[in-house]
C-alpha cells in the first residue's frame, strides 16, 4: 500500500492509527526534535560560546588576582614605573621585586596554540601562563591629578568561536 | 499504563485522540525540557563571564579609589571605570566618628570606609571594602 493511500485509508478510518504506528510517529517526531535542536545549536554556535565564556571567565579572574597581589609588592624603583605611555604587553611589567632570583614580571608571548598570545608570569621561580587566547594587550602606569600611580592593562582574550571581551584592570603599587 | 498497552496490542483499532494528544503533550514537554536544559547551559556561562567581569572591574575600581586623592565630601564619581555592559556599581562612603563606628555624614576626622559593590543582572556580583586616609 502507497503512503498516500495509507493516509488516505487513516484519514477515513475514525479508528485512528494503532500503536505502532503512533509509536513510529512518536519516534520520527523525536528524531526530527533532536535534530531541529541541533541544528540550532549547531547554527548559533552556541556550545562554543558557551565555552568561550567560560574561558574568557577564567582568564579575567586569574588576571585580575595575580595582577592585583604582585603589583601591590612593586618596588619604588621597579622599571614598569616609567612606563607612561601605552605600550604592548611584549613589553614586559617589570616589577621589581625579586622571585627566585629574578624579578617578577608579567609580558605577553606568542603561541600557536590557544593563541594568538599568551599572558604570562615570569620570574626567577617559573613561569606561569595566566592567560591563553590573547588577541590584544598594552599596558602604562598612570595617575589621577593629585593621586598616586596605577598600572592600567588593557586586555582582550577572544575564543575560538569568536566571543570576545576587552577590559581594562587595574593595580596599584603600594610603594609607589 | 500498562493495561492500556495491552489494550492498544489487542485492539486493532488503534488509539484515540486523546491518547495522540497525550503522547503529543510528553512530545512537546519533553522538547522544552531539552530547549531549556540547552539554554540554561548558555545563561549560565553569559552569568559567568558577567561575574568575572564584575570582580576585575570592582578590583580596579577599588585601585583607582584607593590611589585617588582623598575626597572630604565621600565623591568619588571623576575617579569611575568605564564599566562593561551588563554592569553595575554602587560606590558608599562612611566616616569614622573617632569613637567607635562609621557614620553615614561627612565629618572632618580624615577617615573612611568606601565600598564598592559590583552587580550585574540585578544582582550583586562581588562588595570589597577599605580604609582610606586624608594624608
Amino acid at each position: 500500500m502507497s503512503t498516500l493511500a495509507r493516509l488516505r485509508r487513516l484519514a477515513a478510518d475514525e479508528s485512528g492509527a494503532s500503536v505502532t504506528e503512533l509509536l513510529v510517529g512518536t519516534l520520527v517526531s523525536a528524531l526530527v526534535m533532536a535534530g531541529i535542536t541541533s541544528a540550532i545549536f549547531t547554527t548559533n554556535q552556541l556550545r562554543l560560546r558557551a565555552d568561550d565564556q567560560n574561558r574568557i571567565a577564567g582568564a579575567l579572574a586569574v588576571v585580575s588576582l595575580d595582577l592585583d597581589r604582585d603589583a601591590a609588592m612593586a618596588t619604588a624603583s621597579a622599571p614598569a614605573k616609567s612606563q607612561t605611555t601605552a605600550t604592548s604587553c611584549s613589553t614586559t611589567i617589570d616589577l621589581g621585586f625579586l622571585e627566585g632570583g629574578a624579578s617578577v614580571r608579567f609580558g605577553t608571548t606568542a603561541s600557536a596554540t590557544d593563541g594568538p598570545l599568551w599572558l604570562q608570569r615570569v620570574s626567577g621561580a617559573g613561569t606561569l601562563t595566566v592567560a591563553r587566547n590573547v588577541a590584544a594587550c598594552t599596558w602604562q602606569v598612570e595617575r589621577d591629578t593629585g593621586g598616586d600611580w596605577t598600572i592600567r592593562l588593557d586586555l582582550t582574550v577572544t575564543g575560538p568561536s569568536g566571543e570576545s571581551v576587552s577590559h581594562s584592570l587595574r593595580a596599584r603599587p603600594r610603594l609607589w | 499504563m500498562i493495561g492500556l498497552l495491552r489494550r492498544l496490542h489487542r485492539d486493532e483499532r488503534g488509539v484515540g485522540l486523546i491518547e495522540a494528544l497525550v503522547s503529543s503533550a510528553l512530545l512537546a514537554i519533553a522538547l522544552v525540557v531539552l530547549v531549556g536544559s540547552f539554554s540554561t547551559l548558555a545563561i549560565a556561562s553569559r552569568r559567568a563571564e558577567l561575574v568575572a567581569l564584575a570582580q576585575a572591574t570592582a578590583r580596579a575600581q577599588a585601585a583607582r579609589i584607593e590611589a585617588a586623592p582623598y575626597q572630604a565630601n565621600g565623591d568619588y564619581s571623576a575617579y569611575y571605570e568605564t564599566l562593561p555592559w551588563g554592569v553595575t556599581r554602587t560606590v558608599t562612603v562612611a566616616w569614622w566618628d573617632g569613637v567607635s563606628a562609621w557614620v553615614g555624614t561627612q565629618n572632618a576626622n580624615g577617615l573612611q570606609k568606601v565600598t564598592v559593590a559590583m552587580g550585574s543582572d540585578g544582582t550583586a556580583a562581588v562588595t570589597l571594602e577599605f580604609a582610606k586616609a586624608n594624608r
